[in-house]
């Protein structure tokens, strides 16, 4: 199978005040399925999402994403998760609101992905009073509720228990099926076996990569790969 | 008989005056100090933090300062002496919104400040305009940003000194309660002088507890 390669990343470097996060960094991904960012704590995992995303800006470099995956059509899921001062359902209109979607596809579209995710009973209510597991549901309904045609997850479930963790996992499986491509930071090897077909390895800021995921676990690609490996 | 009734009308002329020219005030100032606050939040430039700094220092401007200044743009020699505003309320209110602009709009810098850290990466993932980002802040801190208009309109209700330079304190026209208290007192009427100032505290307090029972402040869980 031929798929063809989408979403290139040219010798990008991304520094703050002087300092080098992230770089430089030379790979190609698919358009198509869940690629995992895998890594040591600080090694520059976030910021490469924060990067392809347009939150961080490259200090040189190249960034060439399709046009089907322009901003517009982007989502990203924080591992901390941002919630705005509103109620569930105001949480969820958000990014339509914005799109400029008319009100009654706004309430339907609301209506329909709080039932997908067990949340069309707690619409009303403040979304600072629901749990990690529910907040982290919300904020993913939030980014799909757009259908983005690329979603970043920066460690979603680091803060959840397993129910939680495989109800997003799921939802995950769901939209990468239906053809949107998903970029997932994560620590959890487990679940990278679960989800990714491929894998960015990020050491130092150094980026290594793509590489199937059994391939990765096989055959480490390098003494820092596996130092990682043995250590998680 | 007679005398009890012009007192009380003469009351009820000047409370009724006091609080049309302050929350006038009050209100202009609002809308043009929370969407500047808000927009100066989350725009970096230059000269960001003169503006923030000359803000700050602006919150304790002296009002008589702000009453002579009207009142040479307002005098008939002066810039704008032909709209012919000087001793009226409108004349008032401008020199309240000089007042209390600095005083809102710095308030609501804070404010918004504090949220647009909150809310930056998310409202940049979400592709929101400039516009949209101003109008989620001023919602989503609704609750400190009405603060801020109550510590205008505290600032603004007690005012005297600018009001009486470019008011007049005329009867009938432009006498408020701060001037009146102040004409009572020089008179030597003091204990008119006193509730006149009663009435004034009781009407700040109505404003505020209104304010906050109308918007439901402090009952919205954590926020």
């Amino acid at each position: 199978m031929v798929e063809s390669i989408m979403i290139k990343v040219e010798e990008v470097v991304v520094e703050r005040r002087g300092r080098r996060l992230l770089g430089p960094a030379t790979f190609s991904i698919n358009d198509k399925g869940i690629t995992a960012v895998i890594g040591p704590n600080g090694a520059g995992k976030s910021t490469l999402l924060r990067l392809m995303h347009g939150l961080e800006r490259a200090r040189y470099g190249q960034l060439n994403l399709p046009i089907h995956m322009n901003s517009q059509q982007q989502a990203f899921l924080f591992q901390h998760p941002i919630l705005l001062r509103r109620s569930v359902q105001q949480n969820l209109i958000l990014p339509l609101k914005l799109r400029g979607v008319p009100t009654e596809i706004r309430e339907q579209e609301v209506v329909k992905i709080a039932t997908e995710f067990g949340l069309n009973k707690l619409l009303e209510q403040d979304a600072f009073l629901l749990s990690g597991g529910e907040k982290q549901k919300l904020t993913l309904a939030r980014a799909l509720i757009i259908k983005p045609n690329l979603l970043f997850l920066d460690e979603p479930s680091a803060n959840l228990d397993r129910p939680s963790t495989l109800i997003i996992e799921n939802a995950v499986k769901v939209v990468a099926d239906q053809g949107c491509k998903v970029i997932l930071a994560s620590h959890s090897m487990a679940q990278v076996k679960r989800l990714a077909e491929d894998v960015l390895f990020i050491s130092d800021g150094v980026v290594h990569g793509p590489f199937f995921v059994q391939d990765f676990l096989q055959k480490p690609p390098t003494e820092s790969a596996q130092d990682w490996l043995e250590d998680i | 008989m007679g005398h009890e009734y012009t007192l009380w009308v003469g009351l009820f002329e000047v409370t009724i005056l006091s609080l049309q020219v302050t929350l006038t005030a009050t209100v202009l100032a609002s809308l043009i100090g929370m969407p500047f606050g808000a927009w100066l939040a989350l725009t970096r430039f230059g000269a960001r933090r003169w503006i923030i700094a000359t803000l700050n220092a602006l919150m304790g401007i002296p009002p008589v300062v702000v009453g002579l200044i009207v009142y040479v743009m307002l005098s008939r020699s002066g810039p704008i002496g032909v709209l012919n505003l000087l001793f009226t309320p409108t004349a008032m209110v401008i020199a309240q919104v000089i007042i209390i602009l600095p005083l809102i709009a710095s308030l609501a810098h804070q404010a918004c400040r504090d949220l647009w850290a909150e809310y930056h990466d998310l409202l940049i993932s979400l592709g929101s305009k400039k516009m949209q980002r101003i109008q989620v802040l001023l919602w989503d801190g609704r609750r400190a940003l009405l603060t801020a208009a109550l510590a205008g309109f505290g600032r603004a209700i007690g005012e005297v000194g600018a009001i009486m330079i470019v008011g007049g304190n005329i009867d009938h026209a432009t006498r408020v309660l701060t001037t009146s208290i102040a004409l009572e007192t020089s008179k030597g009427n003091l204990g008119f002088a006193l509730a006149l100032g009663g009435v004034l505290i009781v009407l700040s307090l109505t404003v505020s507890f209104a304010v906050h029972g109308l918007s439901r402040t402090e009952r919205a869980s954590r926020w």
